[in-house]
Order: C-alpha cells, then sequence, then structure tokens
C-alpha cells in the first residue's frame, strides 16, 4: 500500500465535494426568489407553528448507543482478525469467542434494563 | 482494458492537439513552455480527475435507471402502468423522459429554508449527504478494469464512507428546527446504531474466506464457488442490515410519509431534495454493487465458457464483465423493489430488537460457524463442491429450526 493509491481517493473527495456545490451554484440562474413570510415558516402541517424543535431530545434507545460504540471497535477488530485468520494458531482462534462470549454476556446483561420494548 | 489507460491515452491525444495548433500558429515563447511543463507534472492528476468524472456519471446514470426500473416494477406491483409520459419517437409510454422531466423541475424550483433555521447546517446537510455517497463510488470496480482505485483495504473504506450518511441525515434533521425533521434524524441514528454492527459483522465470513479486503481478489476468490452458497447466514444478515442502512421500506422510518410528513427531508425543496433522493439511489446501488461484489462473483460470469463463430468473422464470448457485473446489481436492486411491494413499515422498537437480537447473534453465530468448519474440515477447501454443501446444508438447517423455535418472530 502506497501513497500513490490513495491519489484517486484523494481527489475523487474533491470532484464529490465539488459536484453538489456546483449543482447547487448553477440553479442560482435558474430558480425564481421571492420571498414570503409564509414561505420562511416552518411547516406543520398547516397549523402555525407552536414551541421550539432545539430542544433537549429524550433519546429513548441511549443504552444501545453506549454499547453501539464497544460493539464497533470490536467488529473492525474482528475485521482484522479474519483477516490474519489462516495464520493463527488453535489458541487465537478460540480465544476471539471466548472475548466475544463475555461480551455477549455484558450485552445481556445491559440489555435487561430495556425489557420493557421486548416485541 | 484498463480504464486508465483509456482515458491517459484520450487526454494526451487531446492535450498534444491542442498544443500542436497553439505551436502551429506560431505561439512560443514562455507561456507555452510554462504551460507545457505545468501539464508534464500535473498529467497523472488531471487523468485521475478525468476518471473520476467518468465514473462519477456512470453512477449518475445508474442512479436514472434504478430509478426507471423502481417506477415500473412497483406500477406493475401494484397493477398499474406507473409513469408513461414520453415523447412520439422517444420511448412513447414507457416513461423514459419522466426522469429528465423531475430533474428539470427541482432544478427550476425555488429555495426555501424555514426563518428559524440553522441556515449554514440546513444547506450543508444533503451537499454532505451527496458527497459522501458519491465518494464510495471510488471503491467499487465494476471490473478489473473499469476501477477508478485498487485500494488494499477497499471494502474497509467502502463501508468507512458508506455509513457516514446518517450523521448528514442527523444533522439535516436537527438544523431544520421542525418537529418531524426532528424525529426523522434522531430516528435515522436509532437506525444506524441497530443495523451497523449486524451490517459489519456479516463481513467477517467472506473475509475469512477470501483472506483480503481488496474487492478485486475477493470477487477472484469466487471464480469456482460465489459466497451466497458458503455464506447464505452472512448473505441473509447482510441484505437485511443493508436495506437498513439505505433506508428503504421496510426501515425507511426517518422518512415515514405516513407519520412524519417527509420525515427529515420535510423542509427541503428543490435542488436540496433532489439531492436528498438521489443520494438515496447512489447508496441503493452501492450497496447492492457490494452484495454482488461480495456474495454473488461481482463480474465473473454466471454461465460456463463458451464462444460462437460470428458470421463476420471473429468470435463471441459473452457480453462483457461490466455487463455482467450491471445485470447483477439490478436483479439485486429489482429484489429491494420486490421487498418495498410487498412489505410494510417497521416500528422503532421493532427495528432495535431486530439489529441486536436477532442480527447481531445470527452474525456472530455465521463466524462461528465459519472458523469451525476452517478448524474441523481444513482438507475439504480442495473440493469446492463439498465445502459448499458443507458450510450451506448446516447452517440453513440451522436457521430453519430458529425459525421454528418462533425465534425470528
Amino acid at each position: 500500500m502506497t501513497q500513490a493509491d490513495y491519489l484517486p481517493v484523494a481527489i475523487f473527495a474533491l470532484v464529490a465535494l465539488i459536484f453538489p456545490f456546483l449543482a447547487f451554484f448553477a440553479t442560482r440562474f435558474f430558480r425564481p426568489e421571492k420571498p414570503h413570510a409564509l414561505k420562511a415558516q416552518t411547516y406543520e402541517c398547516g397549523e402555525v407553528p407552536r414551541g421550539e424543535a432545539h430542544i433537549q431530545f429524550s433519546f429513548q434507545y441511549y443504552i444501545f448507543a453506549l454499547i453501539f460504540v464497544v460493539f464497533d471497535s470490536v467488529s473492525i477488530f474482528l475485521l482484522l482478525w479474519a483477516l490474519v485468520l489462516p495464520g493463527l494458531d488453535l489458541a487465537a482462534k478460540v480465544s476471539m469467542f471466548l472475548f466475544i462470549l463475555v461480551l455477549l454476556a455484558v450485552l445481556a446483561h445491559a440489555l435487561k434494563k430495556e425489557e420493557a420494548l421486548a416485541i | 482494458m484498463d480504464l486508465y489507460s483509456a482515458v491517459s491515452g484520450l487526454v494526451n491525444w487531446v492535450v498534444g492537439g491542442l498544443f500542436g495548433l497553439v505551436e502551429g500558429l506560431g505561439l512560443r515563447g514562455p507561456v507555452v513552455v510554462f504551460l507545457r511543463d505545468l501539464y508534464g507534472s500535473l498529467e497523472h492528476a488531471i487523468i485521475t480527475a478525468v476518471v473520476a468524472i467518468l465514473v462519477l456519471v456512470v453512477g449518475l446514470l445508474m442512479v436514472v435507471l434504478m430509478l426507471w426500473i423502481e417506477r415500473k416494477l412497483i406500477g406493475r406491483l401494484a397493477d398499474r402502468r406507473a409513469t408513461m409520459l414520453g415523447i412520439r419517437g422517444i420511448g412513447r409510454g414507457t416513461g423514459a423522459i419522466q426522469l429528465f422531466a423531475d430533474a428539470i423541475k427541482l432544478f427550476v424550483k425555488e429555495d426555501l429554508a424555514p426563518k428559524k433555521a440553522d441556515r449554514h447546517v440546513f444547506a450543508a446537510g444533503p451537499s454532505i449527504l451527496v458527497a459522501s455517497s458519491v465518494l464510495v463510488l471510488v471503491a467499487i470496480p465494476m471490473s478489473e478494469g473499469f476501477a477508478a482505485s485498487d485500494l488494499d483495504g477497499g471494502l474497509i473504506f467502502a463501508m468507512a464512507v458508506f455509513g457516514f450518511a446518517p450523521f448528514a441525515v442527523f444533522l439535516s434533521g436537527w438544523s431544520a428546527n421542525n418537529k418531524y425533521t426532528l424525529i426523522g434524524g434522531m430516528r435515522s441514528a436509532t437506525q444506524m446504531i441497530s443495523c451497523e454492527i449486524p451490517f459489519l459483522l456479516s463481513l467477517v465470513g467472506v473475509v475469512i474466506l477470501a483472506g483480503s479486503f481488496r474487492l478485486v481478489d475477493i470477487v477472484h476468490m469466487q471464480g469456482e464457488l460465489w459466497f451466497i452458497v458458503l455464506q447464505p447466514i452472512a448473505f441473509v444478515v447482510y441484505f437485511i442490515a443493508m436495506i437498513s442502512e439505505i433506508e428503504r421500506i421496510p426501515f425507511d422510518l426517518p422518512e415515514a410519509e405516513a407519520e412524519l410528513v417527509e420525515g427529515w427531508q420535510t423542509e427541503y425543496s428543490g435542488l436540496k431534495f433532489a439531492f436528498a433522493m438521489m443520494s438515496g439511489y447512489i447508496r441503493g446501488y452501492v450497496g447492492c454493487a457490494l452484495g454482488v461484489l461480495l456474495f454473488f462473483g461481482g463480474w465473473s460470469s454466471p454461465v460456463p465458457a463458451y464462444s460462437v463463430a460470428l458470421p463476420w468473422g471473429g468470435e463471441f464470448s459473452g457480453p462483457v464483465p461490466e455487463l455482467w457485473f450491471l445485470m447483477k446489481v439490478l436483479l439485486l436492486f429489482m429484489v429491494l423493489v420486490w421487498v418495498r411491494a410487498a412489505l410494510g413499515r417497521v416500528r422503532v422498537d421493532q427495528i432495535v430488537n431486530l439489529g441486536w437480537k436477532r442480527l447481531l447473534p445470527l452474525a456472530l453465530f455465521n463466524i462461528a460457524l465459519t472458523v469451525a468448519f476452517l478448524i474441523f474440515a481444513p482438507e475439504l477447501e480442495s473440493d469446492t463442491l463439498a465445502m459448499g454443501v458443507a458450510f450451506s446444508v448446516p447452517s440453513l438447517f440451522l436457521v430453519a429450526m430458529f425459525w421454528k423455535w418462533g425465534w425470528f418472530r
């Protein structure tokens, strides 16, 4: 793996960033601009909007978000382990499963809190 | 034929012609010499940029084709004909120009933003979404030659950029300062935390068998037997998690139009709405393309090698690999359309429970099964058919038992 391999990625990232801005800039010459107080109102099914939406939203599934952070890094760890798996000895192959079993026990314990949500 | 060599031939021909013209006109000076030097040093970057634009255009054409297929097929599945707009001579009754009409309409619409919205983030949201969706295209090879890049970690790169979209959706939903968009953005985050893990874990079995993150290597490893036979459970997990990642029915909670008007896109109009729509289809294309590369043999031909002598000389030995690839992608996409026509939308708690209590154990089970086979039956590796039977029969049997025990209910 060299830096030259990633040159297309860098250039493609530039193209991908420029593309929406350029397209949006191009519409400037075609779209009408007729501002109106009613157009600038927040849409609430035709009612006069009440209150703010920038609130402290109660995120019901925060416990899943916490476990997600752990499992997201574990999944990358697992992918790298899978890449080198044929070269590993039996102990290294099996100990990963012990690790996952511990994680699953923790997961089951954490999800007890969410049991009210069971299907 | 390599994409890069073809483009570099074309670019060098055009630029050489231009310099030849300039010098033929008698314009010789420090400026021309400087331009020539500049081109010499930037040649590689310019060629790469042309390739990038070419791949982008192919992706956008695929979006147009997939939108058309979706409309016509969903129409047929709902026992109607769907769009039939066409000009006399250009596909009348096929709806061939409906999409171009839609695009032009969205292009000339007024751009509205609510007064209370966080203006800059509101404008940036769809742009980030489109940029991140388009960037994945760089890692998707359509054949050995037609690829914008050949990364060692192509699979990881594609997954990393693919998982970026919920962030942009969340930003848009929050910034619009509308209750519907806020709930839509929050639902997108919920969906991401419930299905991203099974999505990544379903790849582990494939990586074990292929021994590489390079997508070209993964396709080469499927020369004799597609991974769908060896990894049926992984494909089921991948497919369900992929529908959730690209936010289509039955997992289109962030834009549930029955409850949330248009979800996180409610306040977007004109081109920003078009961006939101388009990125959904680009992500659909990328998800199907990755599914084909990982499980359906990529661009390899599904029929045994053959060749027919043509009456005007030469031989015909099947369509080009890119065509096979696109056909497989579109077939997989048609399954998505079928799913959309058949199923209703699930609830938020259902998708969270599905991700964490069904798909995650299933993906881990598949990894365990794959490793167990590698440990206990390494001699099977030489016989691909026996390996396929040894892998798929027990896994399908176990999934059937889970089904019988009511684990999926």
